[in-house]
């Protein structure tokens, strides 16, 4: 490519040197630079351009054969050289990419390390998780004792629901008895009323009749009574119980909601604080990883400026004030492959030696973190003076 | 990468940020900008390889590649890597191993070659090569007699210099100066016209009468002086290329000092014709007179300004001698040098924004430079008698006469005072120097 360029620029610079010559021989021709005092007639004849002369075409295509003969040999040498130059530029090439590949085992490394902490935190965070799944089935599991519970209740109450009409019947079964105890009293009366009149002894036979039947039915009654009062108690009894049974069982359940709920805020605070400590400890390695960029960029930056600044030698006697900005092109290994001077100082000689001072500084110092290098880079050159 | 970076020189940029920098959207692509605010002042590295010569064949009279070192290094702007320290010395384009160059940290190399043609005459070929990019800046071939070599050479050494400070070198140049060479009991004065590095020395005028103040007229085709001759000082105007030459200023009492102006009709001198030496501006053609100056001082050596619309002359009007402006036109003179007793023979540079001129003080008279913006006056000699301080015309370098152990001699010095050279030793006194202005096409 460099060797192309340099042969289209010759060529270009053999015909410009015709042209020049060619004017240069008119300027000088056009310009009477006879010595001074000579005395008149000698006149000295001006500097002359070069002209192919035809009778010399013959001799000049031999040496233009020779010459081509002797450029083809070198071109040889040179083709070996640049073979040579190859084969360097593989090695290089090559020790790059070992260097390269090292870098990036480091940073393989480097990210397996991190991979390594972040799968840890992960699986302890898995692990509480899986307490928290745990406790949660527990307390599904104590859900569901609590609905049989419950159930359980449930059939009991059916149960006393059927004593209860058990009761019932009985209760009618004894107002049956009663009714029917009545209409034995009224008949009973009845049947006094017919006989009073006949019989004396038979009345009072029937006043002792009729006060055992008295006292027969004042004591069903009582026995009734008192059975029906039992009965009643024992419902009484069973229902508070069974009351009492519901509101410890509320308690119990709300106790237990209270816990699963301060079981749960305990652990999603905890989760929270795992979280957090993840966050920070991450902040922190960036924020180290950030420090530690910023000390290997300014290394770096003031490695370059050192370099640079020593190959500056700016042009004497330039006026004050100069600034020059160029955009320099490198490739990894630091070697500036174009300047292009962005904003001239508008003096080629300072130009100049901002461009020299660049090229000369080729390779360029390396970073030590290769995210640091940019094949890019702005140069500003105004001298503090 | 690039956005990595980016990021990271924010972070480099707001101290202590690191956290946010993670956090912060990429920025769009903003490389990194380095400033470059120290180097060193001095002359640029260039390398110079001796031009290839015919084997066999009797070395050319003239060592160009030599010349242009000599040029290249006088200039203050260059310095030349010693023969001895070239890597290799290559004559043709093709042998040009850049790297070599590179090595040396040399940003500019030279090649060239001198081939005799079989009618005695000689092709001279150079190359100018930026070494970093590998690349030719410029090239020329040019045909010459033996005798004509040391100009080609000054003539490539423009070439070379224009082409490295984009500035118009001045080496293809002459410099006039006087003479005079003791023999006996009496002297013979001689004006000479050389080439700008001295060499190749000419006799325009030999005399027994002393010759002072030459004078280049703007077109570099004659040169004013005075002579002594016939025992009385008169003005003189010379064609350098006849010969021929013509009175311009006999009055009564002095004529001295001429100058041109720039237009080359109007010549500024000292005449003492009405009592005292005074400033006189004189149209050639008409030789009408113009006075300047009015006053019982010693008025003398004007200077034009480049526009021609004032002139510079020592008066010691105040007491010593000092340098004043006045317009062409006439009217008040306004003094210009404060430092010293003694401020003298002034002469504006190119640019007309400063003067050359002899400053004095302590038994020394050394070569100065006075700034006209802000009227700072830089001393650039160590010699202690210097005289006749001429800038280049590229404003470049000043040549002045300077008294060494011999006697007078050619001595140059850069603008910026950092090359300090005496020029090739004359024979006998040297005094006067006179540098020329451009050669014009």
């Amino acid at each position: 490519m460099k060797l192309r360029r340099f042969i289209d620029n010759f060529t270009a610079t053999s015909l410009a040197i015709i042209v020049h010559v060619a004017v240069l021989g008119a300027l000088i021709l056009s310009f009477n630079w006879t010595s001074p005092g000579a005395p008149p007639g000698s006149k000295i004849e001006p500097v002359k351009a070069v002209v192919v002369d035809e009778s010399q075409v013959a001799e000049e295509i031999e040496q233009i054969k020779k010459r081509e003969e002797k450029k083809r040999k070198q071109e040889e040498k040179r083709t070996r050289v640049l073979e040579r130059d190859a084969q360097k530029a593989r090695e290089q090439r090559k020790e790059a990419e070992k260097r390269l590949s090292a870098l990036q085992r480091r940073l393989a490394d480097e990210k397996r390390k991190h991979d390594d902490s972040a799968r840890k935190q992960r699986e302890a965070a898995a692990k509480s998780l899986a307490e928290v799944k745990r406790q949660r089935a527990e307390e599904q599991e104590e859900l569901e004792k609590l609905k049989r519970a419950e159930n359980d209740m449930e059939k009991r109450r059916l149960a006393d629901e059927a004593a209860l009409a058990v009761l019932a019947a009985q209760h009618k079964a004894l107002a049956e008895e009663k009714r029917r105890i009545e209409d034995a009293k009224r008949r009973a009366q009845a049947e006094r009323k017919r006989v009073e009149d006949q019989t004396r002894k038979a009345t009072e036979a029937r006043k002792a009749e009729q006060k055992r039947l008295a006292a027969l039915a004042a004591a069903a009654a009582a026995k009734t009574a008192a059975e029906q009062k039992k009965k009643e108690e024992e419902i009484k009894q069973r229902k508070a119980e069974e009351a009492r049974r519901k509101a410890d069982e509320a308690k119990r359940k709300a106790e237990e909601a209270r816990k699963k709920a301060e079981t749960k805020a305990r652990r999603e605070q905890e989760e929270a604080d795992l979280r957090e400590q993840m966050a920070l400890e991450q902040a922190q390695l960036d924020a180290q990883r950030a420090q530690l960029l910023d000390r290997h960029l300014a290394e770096y930056i003031g490695q370059i400026q050192a370099k640079v600044a020593r190959n500056w030698i700016r042009p004497p006697g330039s006026p004050k004030g100069l600034k020059c900005t160029v955009k320099v092109a490198q490739i990894p290994g630091g070697q500036v492959v174009r300047v292009t001077i962005t904003k001239s100082s508008g003096n080629v000689a300072f130009d100049r030696s901002v461009e020299n001072a660049v090229l000369g500084s080729s390779p360029l110092p390396e970073p030590k973190d290769p995210s640091l290098f940019d094949r890019e880079i702005d140069f500003e050159f105004e001298p503090e003076d | 990468m690039t956005t990595m970076l980016n990021r990271r020189l924010v972070s480099f940029l707001i101290a202590g940020a690191a956290l946010i920098a993670a956090s912060l959207p990429p920025m769009s692509h903003a490389t990194l900008t380095i400033k470059i605010t120290q180097g060193l002042e001095g002359a640029q590295p260039i390398a110079i390889v001796p031009f290839g010569i015919d084997t066999g064949a009797p070395p050319p009279p003239e060592d160009i590649a030599q010349i242009i070192s000599n040029d290249l290094t006088r200039s203050g702007r260059f310095s030349p890597l010693p023969t001895g320290d070239l890597p290799s010395r290559p004559s043709v384009a093709t042998a040009v191993n850049f790297s070599d160059f590179r090595i040396l940290g040399t940003p500019n190399l030279i090649i060239g070659r001198v081939r005799r043609l079989a009618n005695g005459r000689f092709k001279v070929e150079f190359r100018l090569f930026d070494v970093f990019r590998g690349a030719q800046l410029t090239g020329y071939e040019l045909d010459a007699r033996p005798d004509e070599l040391r100009r080609i050479a000054h003539q490539m050494s423009d070439i070379i210099y224009k082409a490295l400070t984009g500035e118009r070198g001045a080496f293809d140049t002459r410099i006039a100066y006087v003479t005079e060479l003791r023999t006996g009991g009496s002297s013979k004065y001689a004006l000479n016209v050389a080439d700008s590095d001295a060499f190749n020395p000419k006799v325009v005028l030999e005399s027994k009468a002393p010759i002072v103040s030459p004078a280049w007229s703007p077109d570099g085709q004659r040169l004013a002086y005075v002579s002594f001759e016939g025992e009385r000082p008169r003005i003189f105007a010379q064609n350098l290329a006849t010969g021929t030459r013509q009175v311009i200023a006999a009055f009564p009492g002095l004529n001295g000092a001429p100058a041109w102006a720039p237009d080359g009709k109007k010549m500024a001198m000292t005449l003492s014709k009405d009592g005292n030496a005074e400033i006189y501006v004189m149209d050639i053609e008409s030789r009408r007179l113009r006075r300047l100056t009015v006053g019982a001082a010693i008025d003398t050596e004007p200077a034009w300004a480049p526009d021609g619309k004032s002139l510079v002359f020592t008066s010691d009007r105040g007491g010593t001698p000092q340098i004043y402006r006045v317009s062409a036109s006439g009217g008040k003179a306004t003094r210009l040098t404060f430092e010293g007793k003694y401020n003298s023979r002034a002469t504006f540079a190119p640019d007309g924004k400063s003067l050359a001129l002899v400053h004095g003080g302590n038994g020394t008279f050394r070569t100065a430079i006075l700034d006209l913006d802000n009227q700072a006056l830089r001393v650039l000699t160590k010699t202690n008698l210097d005289e006749s301080p001429s800038f280049a015309p590229n404003g470049s370098m000043i040549l002045y006469a300077t008294s060494g152990n011999r006697g007078g001699t050619l001595a140059g010095v850069s603008t910026d005072g950092r090359v300090r050279q005496e020029l090739a030793s004359q024979q006998g006194d040297v005094r006067e120097p006179a540098w020329s202005p451009f050669r014009q096409p």
